[in-house]
């Protein structure tokens, strides 16, 4: 079954994450709103992993068959990943540890997590979150960030805490994502008498889980040394503090509630239908599109470079002011939406469809 | 239905949901019986059913004040009195002919139409819920209450048949949780508890009327013995019964195998939480060390 409250939280998240990403590779400017697109796209692979699950026992498939399909996406997805960051960001920055090597070990995870009481995944969730700060002091995070960016040596042991603390999405803490959208979607969507009241449950949650966050850096002056600097560490994405993935977690869990409520249990939502039809063309082809966007942005500045005699990453975040960067984004998003609904909604074409000839 | 202008009784309508149609000739009488656990003060209890059944008929009335559709379970008995030379007169026939279209017309089906019984001059149209007779009047009552006693078991054996016809594609659906239960089965925990308690009291409904269906005929027999006999017969309520006994077996030992899988599976996943927890907790701490020694590979 298709949900619009996931198409639309998916659209939300690539929306944001092809503003930012042109905004930041192209003018070198952060928008206010950086680091929203991605936690709302790493919930959704929780949400979306266990519909796709239910849907395939509803078909009558093995759990075999549904962990050995899920082992292939998830190395699918992984291989993708560091495609993409061979081709895009170029040799180099293979081992960045980029949101698709990331979605793709989730993947992984989540099909272990299916038999998993839920209780042991919310703990471990906490426990990814909570751990997270002790590992990035061990491996001394900064010196991996030197320029604003990760920058690892191309040893074992520097490939091995990238993956799991220090690179863009390292496993810890951003695994809680995926494993609370699995609880989430497990309380809601596997329980159809009382979805109601659980979209209103979801909702609190969330709310409650942003609240934590903001007490949590409001009172951080107050708080000891050690707490405030190791452990709370303020508001960033590099690296997620654990109040920006509390509060990011919190805003993916009641935009999830707000929008099921309100929109999945609400038969007059029917009425928006030319809106639904945007969100679920942008849904139906978010990978494709995540990819997509930065070969169109990216290729073009670093054969620019190339031809002008410079590094490849010449124009990098320097190429242009963030007015036309944005302009650009909303060009693309405009262009890749009449593109695909003329494609039709049969995902025949894009990596959708191929992860599902490989793996399926 | 019924013709307004039939011959001899010349009702202006019998039309059971009216309820007190004025009948002729003289002295019939409808009633409605509706069956309820206890008598509300000035209502008439024509009938104290078994003990174990804890069930009293008693006539609505008009003054009584209850609507029709208030009532669970009721039952229309159309009386009509006759002379004990009747049995062959036109007239005698024309109320037959009478009692017989009112009482088919609440037949469910066609091919059910509705039951005709005659015993020492007494004759009784039967339907689920409306049942006419015709007697001398010194016999009605004790017909009557012979006929409301059998028609009350009737009633009961096809609510159960109807409610248990009904459970089987959820009973067909529900059956691999027999076999197997997991964690996405918890969710019908509370539905699964709660068929299981149906299965119970459909159980303990059939129990408390077998030996009232399936009684030894009464010695020396009386003229209403007889009667609710013979309906017993002609219902097949004794084979009835016996099906649905063994159709709730079925459904009870479904149902109590999926109880004993939900209580293991429970039971075994609260060891399984703490198992998974302290696994975790042991995870993380490998983690940290493990890590540690990466950095220190790394310096």
């Amino acid at each position: 079954m298709r949900y619009t409250s996931i198409d639309i939280l998916r659209t939300i998240g690539i929306i944001v994450m092809v503003l930012v990403h042109f905004s930041e590779n192209l003018a070198g400017a952060t928008p206010r709103f950086a680091g929203l697109g991605a936690p709302v796209f790493a919930f959704i692979s929780g949400i979306s992993y266990f519909l796709w699950a239910q849907g395939q026992q509803a078909r009558g498939k093995s759990e075999l068959d549904i962990s050995k399909t899920s082992v292939r996406r998830g190395l699918f997805v992984i291989g993708l990943g560091f495609l993409f960051n061979i081709l895009v960001w170029l040799p180099e920055d293979t081992f960045t540890w980029d949101v698709l090597t990331f979605i793709g070990t989730a993947l992984l995870v989540l099909n272990l997590a299916r038999n998993i009481p839920i209780p042991v995944l919310v703990v471990g969730a906490i426990l990814a979150l909570g751990i997270s700060p002790i590992l990035r002091a061990l491996a001394e995070y900064p010196l991996y960030w030197e320029n604003g960016y990760f920058d690892p040596d191309l040893t074992l042991s520097d490939l091995a805490i990238g993956f799991l603390a220090c690179g863009y999405f390292p496993f810890f803490p951003w695994i809680a994502y995926s494993l609370i959208g699995f609880v989430t979607a497990s309380l809601v969507f596997g329980r159809h008498e009382a979805e109601k009241t659980y979209a209103g449950k979801v909702v609190m949650a969330g709310g409650l889980l942003m609240a934590i966050a903001a007490t949590a850096l409001l009172t951080r002056g107050f708080m000891p040394t050690m707490v405030s600097q190791k452990l709370v560490e303020g508001w960033t994405m590099f690296p997620p503090t654990i109040p920006y993935v509390l509060g990011t977690l919190g805003m993916g869990i009641f935009l999830f509630g707000i929008t099921h409520r309100f929109v999945d249990l609400n038969p007059q939502a029917a009425k928006y239908r030319g809106l639904l039809d945007i969100t679920k063309t942008f849904s139906r082809y978010s990978l494709t599109i995540y990819v997509l966007h930065h070969v169109v942005h990216l290729w073009p500045l670093w054969i620019y470079a190339v031809v002008q005699g410079y590094e490849p990453t010449y124009f990098w975040q320097k190429v242009m002011t963030t007015t036309p960067a944005l302009g650009l984004a909303v060009l693309f998003l405009a262009i890749c939406y009449f593109v695909l609904r003329w494609i039709g909604p049969d995902e025949r074409y894009g990596i959708e469809s191929w992860m599902r000839w490989v793996c399926d | 239905m019924i013709a307004e202008d039939e011959p001899g009784i010349r009702p202006t309508k019998i039309a059971a949901t009216e309820g007190y149609a004025s009948l002729h000739p003289p002295g019939a009488e409808l009633q409605q019986v509706a069956f309820v656990t206890e008598a509300k003060p000035g209502q008439q209890v024509l009938l104290v059913l078994p003990q174990p059944l804890q069930c009293r008929a008693v006539l609505v009335g008009r003054e009584a004040g209850e609507a029709p559709s208030d009532l669970a379970a009721s039952l229309w008995l159309l009386k009509i009195p006759t002379a004990t030379a009747e049995a062959t007169s036109a007239e005698h026939k024309e109320h037959l002919a009478f009692a017989r279209t009112w009482v088919e017309a609440a037949a469910p089906h066609e091919d059910a139409p509705a039951l005709m019984m005659t015993f020492q001059g007494a004759q009784i149209v039967w339907a689920p819920g409306r049942v006419a007779v015709l007697a001398p009047a010194e016999r009605l009552t004790a017909l009557s209450k012979a006929l409301i006693e059998a028609s009350y078991y009737e009633a009961e054996l096809r609510e159960i048949e109807s409610a248990i016809g009904a459970a089987w594609p959820q009973f067909q659906a529900d059956s691999p949780l027999a076999f197997e239960f997991n964690e996405r089965s918890i969710g019908e925990r509370k539905r699964l508890r709660q068929r299981f308690q149906e299965v119970l009291l459909f159980h303990a409904r059939l129990a408390r009327l077998s030996p009232h269906i399936d009684a030894p005929h009464l010695h020396p027999p009386t003229l209403a013995s007889q009667v609710g006999e013979r309906l017993r017969e002609r219902t097949r309520m004794v084979h009835r019964l016996e099906y649905l006994i063994e159709q709730i077996e079925v459904f009870e030992q479904v149902y109590e195998m999926c109880g004993q899988r939900s209580s293991d599976f429970m039971l075994a996943r609260t060891g399984h939480i703490l198992e998974g927890i302290i696994i975790l907790l042991l995870i993380a701490q490998l983690t940290l060390s493990a890590f540690e020694i990466l950095t220190s590979l790394g310096q």
